[in-house]
């Protein structure tokens, strides 16, 4: 054995813990099944960014039954999350890791922490009622190959429904997003 | 038969050849795609993963439109498609959130109940209908080209909700692809994810998922890989070439969408299928396809 430096973990301490935290997920209709969890790992073993993930996702569903809040919706980990479904294809418990994933995005939103990406997604959604925007040379594409116009996007639509669901007001604040991760 | 079609956003921005081949394969199986005004983005995960009540909300307006039709809806893009499954799924079984958008929909003049199915385009061609139709017009066999069929997450899971096919050994795009006479081979990576759900929090895991997909079945000695989303059929191609530059080596694996293959075994012209308009060319199978 090397005589490696030892370091050694810090002691999670009660008293820092919220442990009302995985009730406000559970009562979600996206994280009803995080209860469920027994920490078996089957979802990490088959997550395909597992490698790129600091905390692997039964960890994350750990800390937040702990009550770990925090360091869950700050942490980079569950912005990876493919939303594959792989895991909730295999979790012997039928917990729905990749919706409680949603959840938990959903709460770190609601503290405005979004990715640079999504929130650009999110302001095309409001402009145009669609996440890309069609240009001339795309339309002339379609001409080209004999396709029809594209129907309008109902964007006043969009945005109705999004005033009344508060993203519209979510993305606005420009300041606390969190930087894009390279 | 006549389907309400959701094309969706990004076919139109990046994957024209998509629909183009769509509507060919669509034309010769008597199938009449009718566009839905004023449909909008589905809207998809990343809309899910910062507000539910929006994702389900823009989700059932687009399906109160095709209920307002009379119409079972069909995507193309297997985004659309998980998100349309599931919110009309999630309409179907829970009273109170169907209640819920119904109060915001009453506003617009809509009204959801969840009644329609929502198809993707190859459950279609899965039908013995489309299967033995296709079999009697399918003039040009593939024989030897061997494909990497790759699925898209949405397509199979969650299979409780979507109920398309096996979702840890599913057949059943493998038995279209061997409608054209060509062979579809196995490759380690072939469940994987694409990559593209995480390219707009951060590409260097995107790319290094496509990497590994393009890399598996190149090495399984596939002449090409075929899929049924937009999304991963853009990671496939255009981004192969950024995967080429990280890895400073060449892939050259073609992507068509199935329509496509399907296409060329029906005698159709490559250019009609919008395959000229592929990043990656297809000079490396052009003796197969001909």
């Amino acid at each position: 054995m090397s005589d490696r430096e030892i370091e050694f973990k810090k002691p999670i301490r009660t008293a820092d813990l919220d442990s009302q935290f995985k009730n406000e997920v559970a009562k979600t209709y996206e994280g009803r099944t995080i209860l469920s969890c027994y920490q078996c790992g089957t979802c990490s073993a088959g997550c395909p960014v597992l490698n790129a993930m600091g905390l692997m996702p039964h960890q994350l569903i750990r800390m937040v039954l702990l009550g770990l809040k925090q360091e869950v919706l700050e942490s980079s980990t569950i912005w990876l999350c493919a939303s594959c479904y792989l895991c909730n294809e295999r979790c012997p418990q039928g917990v729905e890791i990749s919706n409680v994933f949603f959840a938990l995005k959903n709460i770190a939103a609601q503290q405005h922490i979004i990715p640079k990406g999504l929130k650009q997604l999110a302001e095309n959604l409001l402009r145009l009622g669609a996440t890309a925007e069609l240009t001339e040379f795309q339309e002339e594409e379609r001409q080209d190959l004999g396709l029809p116009a594209v129907p309008k996007a109902d964007s006043q639509a969009i945005q109705e429904i999004l005033h009344r669901t508060g993203l519209d007001k979510l993305i606005e604040k420009r300041d606390q997003t969190q930087e894009e991760e390279k | 038969m006549k389907l309400a079609y959701f094309l969706g956003c990004t076919i139109p921005v990046r994957a024209n050849s998509y629909d183009a081949a769509t509507r060919q394969v669509a034309k010769i199986l008597d199938i009449e795609l009718v566009p839905i005004e004023g449909a909008t983005c589905c809207p998809p995960v990343s809309i899910r993963s910062l507000d539910f009540k929006s994702w389900l909300t823009i989700a059932a307006r687009n399906l109160a439109l095709v209920e307002r039709m009379g119409l079972d809806v069909v995507t193309l893009c297997n985004g659309c498609y998980g998100t349309l499954k599931d919110a009309n799924h999630i309409l179907r079984t829970d009273e109170n959130l169907r209640n819920e958008v119904n109060g915001t929909l009453e506003k617009l003049g809509l009204k959801v109940t969840g009644v329609r199915e929502v198809k993707q385009f190859t459950e279609v061609l899965c039908s013995d209908y489309a299967k033995s139709k296709l079999l009697e017009k399918m003039t040009k066999k593939l024989n030897g080209l061997k494909v990497a069929v790759h699925y898209g997450c949405h397509l199979l899971r969650p299979s409780k909700i979507v109920e398309f096919d096996n979702p840890e050994m599913p057949r059943k795009i493998d038995e279209l692809v061997e409608l054209t006479g060509a062979k579809s081979i196995d490759y380690q990576e072939k469940l994987k994810c694409c990559g593209a759900p995480v390219l707009a929090v951060n590409e260097k895991v995107a790319l290094e998922l496509t990497k590994q997909k393009l890399l598996s079945a190149k090495k399984a000695g596939a002449h090409c890989i075929v899929t049924t989303c937009p999304f991963c059929g853009i990671q496939f191609d255009l981004f192969q070439l950024k995967v080429e530059e990280l890895i400073k080596e060449s892939i050259e694996l073609p992507m068509l969408f199935l329509p496509q293959l399907i296409g060329l075994s029906l005698g159709i012209e490559p250019r009609a299928l919008g395959l000229e308009l592929h990043r990656v060319p297809l000079d490396s199978i052009q003796e197969l396809i001909h």
